[in-house]
């Protein structure tokens, strides 16, 4: 409800205020006094513009550099705010107005709602002013606000109560929606074809996962049969590399029996030639004749110190005998001549020189040659055995000869025995060792080969560790490497198959990947499709339920306009000299436009074309008042000028029934003409020269 | 007495009565469309949305439509658009 309003500067209005009370209001005065701009005040104080004033400048009183507009009212809410705008010209400016408005809950103190000064919105205050008074200015021109002359046209129909009945709301709202549902609904036209996409890529999905488990169960059993041969493979290794030494053993247990042979061989060899040395007899037979030898060397050399002996004495006989003749010659020499002719001289003794006679000197001359003589013959013979002696020796000296070649022979024959005995006994030790050394191999061996058959399937005859033990073991080792061979061929068949396996594993995991990414590629905009087909079906019910509700709100509107119009009617047709003639009211829920069946008739009539202009004023007016009831419980209603064109008697009688309806808790009645006795406050506009002046009459 | 208001209607529509909250978000864009249908500047002469208060809408279609804030919306995030 609005208590007071106060007019500055606002067309006619220097400085005035109006007081309002509770029910009808009637504003009253003569043509051109100013009445309407009081409800143009009202309009510019709740919405800041007025409907047919392109800018506010127009209502700005003549000379003055703005307007302003004060209005407090009773809110919903039970408290009372005062609501100021102004439009002021600035400084210098002849044609810009700036707005402000400032709305304050009147209390002890005022306290700000909203105010332009601190930046709040229009909007803001659209919102707050809807809130606190349930206005809007759409409502207000359809509702509230009942302008001068619209009152009977209203019957032709009021389209615009579409838009304060929410239909237009609905109207719009429908099809904005569906329009949002058509656009998104071609988007998701592609869902169907995503969704294919994904049904064949899961499906490959699968298969390819199914293969790659395949792939991989293959791998790895590839792997654990690489693996498996690996193991035998190293298995075969170590078993060549058992059997490595077992043959090395066996090569040098040959070796050794081979040497061992040799060497049995050899001192069979030796022996043989200490026997072949030794001859018939052997060794004691030549030992006999070598001792033989020496035996009868040993007597040739007795012989020959005989013979020298002899032939040493022979020599000696014959130099006594060479001496003797000598002596005997030269003094048969010296004493021969001195016995010839006359010699006078005496001969002398030949050992003291004494001179001896002659007889005896021939007696001794005889003698000596007689002695010489004999020593002649005797050393004849002497020679002559001295000749046999020689003869002998050199017989002897031959024979000699002949024995140390012979003993010499024999003797070399001994030592080549010795020899060849020592050599044969030297290649017996070395049999001995030889045997030794193939002993130690032959047990090194039986032990290496137990070890190798407790890992390798060998079978051996202990007694014979060489050809056939060898040969064994050639066997073994070929079989083996045959083996191993085999083996590790299918090894690396494994693992190749395995090589394969991954690198198909690879390839298939990388393709279940792809696919992954694909899908969820495509899972995301499946999704957001699907949201968005989610919410393109939302929007269609949305659009449907609109559209249901504007033809619900048109039903249910026309349904209560006609029947609050007829109502309304009867009302304001109570008392008049003309009783209520209408059967029925009908409002057409397309325009709204009103159509009557008069009793009479007994048909619909449009309500614009019945009857005369009084008529059709007072169903306006019910209509009118029918449509601010139907849109809620107004604040107020502003009626400029309901009552043109009636008679004073009806005016009057008209005036005090709008005052009964209670159709809002405060209704502003503008008229021109003096209104006589009604009920409710009345306030009188006049003008002053050219101003607008207030003042409240007293009833 | 049956609710009569829009957005009691609506709740009770073909369409819409089987999902309160899709009610609810009608009712929000109810009154938010009578909202910009209050301020003729909003509004073409033949009395369809212009360009500006069908891009509002949307954004406060897609506001309400969208799950997350549809839970704890209270309107006023609707005013704080227009401004």
């Amino acid at each position: 409800m609005i208590r007071t309003l106060r007019l500055k500067g606002f067309r006619r209005y220097a400085d005035e205020t109006v007081s309002f009370g509770p029910g009808p209001n009637f504003v009253e005065g003569e043509n051109n006094a100013g009445k309407t701009s009081i409800l143009y005040a009202i309009e510019y104080a709740l919405f800041g513009r007025v409907d047919g004033f392109k800018t506010m400048l127009s209502l700005v009183s003549p000379g003055a550099r703005g307007l302003g507009v004060e209005m407090v009212f009773d809110a919903r809410d039970g408290k009372t705010y005062r609501l100021q705008r102004a439009h002021l010209l600035p400084p210098r400016s002849r044609t810009k107005v700036v707005g402000h408005f400032t709305l304050k809950e009147v209390a002890e103190p005022e306290r700000y709602v909203l105010s332009s000064d601190f930046q709040d919105h229009e909007e803001d205050l659209a919102q707050k002013l809807q809130e606190l008074l349930g206005i809007t200015r759409r409502l207000f021109q359809v509702a509230i606000h009942m302008r001068q002359g619209d009152v009977p046209r209203v019957l032709e129909g009021a389209p615009e109560l579409d838009i304060v009945l929410g239909v237009t709301a609905a109207v719009v709202a429908s099809e904005e929606l569906r329009a949002q549902a058509l656009e998104i609904e071609k988007e998701v036209a592609a869902l169907p074809v995503l969704e294919e996409s994904i049904r064949r890529l899961d499906e490959e999905r699968t298969k390819v996962a199914e293969r790659l488990a395949s792939v991989e169960d293959d791998v790895a059993r590839a792997q654990e049969r690489a693996k498996e041969l690996g193991r035998a493979v190293d298995g075969f290794a170590k078993a060549d590399a058992a059997r490595a030494p077992v043959v090395a053993l066996q090569r040098t247990y040959v070796s050794a029996e081979d040497a061992v042979r040799e060497a049995s061989r050899a001192h069979r060899d030796q022996l043989e030639r200490v026997g072949a040395a030794a001859g018939e007899g052997g060794r004691a037979r030549c030992e006999a004749e070598v001792a033989a030898s020496a035996e009868r060397t040993r007597m040739l050399h007795e012989k020959r110190r005989e013979l020298e002996a002899r032939s040493t004495a022979l020599e000696k006989e014959r130099s006594e005998l060479d001496l003797a003749r000598g002596d005997l010659t030269g003094r048969i020499h010296r004493r021969e001549p001195l016995h010839e002719g006359a010699q006078c001289e005496s001969p002398r003794c030949e050992v003291c020189g004494a001179a001896i006679d002659r007889d005896r000197s021939a007696r001794e001359l005889d003698a000596w040659k007689q002695k010489l003589s004999e020593v002649d013959s005797r050393s004849k013979t002497a020679l002559d055995a001295l000749d046999a002696l020689s003869q002998e020796l050199r017989a002897l000296a031959s024979e000699e000869r002949e024995t140390a070649v012979e003993e010499a022979h024999r003797r070399a024959r001994l030592s080549e025995i010795d020899a060849s005995e020592e050599e044969a006994g030297r290649r017996k030790t070395t049999l001995e060792r030889a045997t030794d050394v193939r002993d130690a191999n032959a047990r090194d061996l039986r032990a290496a080969l137990l070890e190798l058959a407790k890992v390798t399937p060998i079978e051996f005859d202990t007694g014979d560790l060489g050809a056939s033990l060898g040969q064994s073991l050639a066997d073994l080792a070929a079989t083996m490497a045959e083996r191993r061979g085999r083996a590790e061929a299918e090894r690396d068949g494994a693992a190749a198959l395995a090589g394969r396996a991954e690198s198909e594993r690879a390839s298939l995991g990388g393709r279940v990947a792809e696919i992954d990414r694909e899908l969820a590629g495509l899972r995301a905009k499946t999704a957001a499709l699907s949201d968005k087909a989610q919410k393109a079906e939302r929007l269609r019910r949305l659009s449907e339920g609109f559209k249901e509700l504007q033809t619900e709100l048109r039903q249910r509107a026309s349904v209560t306009l006609a029947a609050d119009t007829f109502a309304l009617h009867a009302k304001l047709s109570v008392g008049d000299d003309r009783p209520h003639e209408f059967a029925r009211v009908i409002v057409d829920p397309a325009k709204y436009s009103v159509d009557v069946v008069p009793k009479h008739l007994e048909a619909e009539v449009p309500a614009a074309l019945y009857e005369g202009g009084g008529h059709r004023l007072l169903l306006g007016l019910a209509f009118k008042l029918a449509i601010a009831r139907i849109v809620g419980r107004v604040p107020f209603v502003l009626l400029d000028e309901p009552t043109y064109g009636l008679d004073t008697r009806h005016r009057a009688t008209l005036l005090d029934r709008i005052a009964d309806i209670g159709v809002a808790d405060q209704i502003l009645v503008i008229t021109h003409e003096t209104m006589g006795h009604v009920s409710g406050r009345r306030v009188r506009v006049s003008r002053d020269g050219s101003v607008s002046r207030v003042t409240e009459v007293v009833a | 007495m049956p609710d009569e208001r829009p957005s009691a209607l609506l709740a009770k529509t073909a369409a819409l009565s089987s999902d309160p909250s899709l009610a609810d978000a009608a009712s929000r864009l109810f009154d938010f469309v009578q909202f910009l249908l209050d301020d003729e500047e909003n509004v073409t002469p033949a009395g369809n949305l212009n360009g500006k208060a069908r891009e509002k809408l949307r954004a406060r279609v897609d506001e309400l439509l969208d799950p997350v804030s549809l839970a704890d919306d209270t309107g006023a995030s609707a005013v704080a658009s227009d401004e």
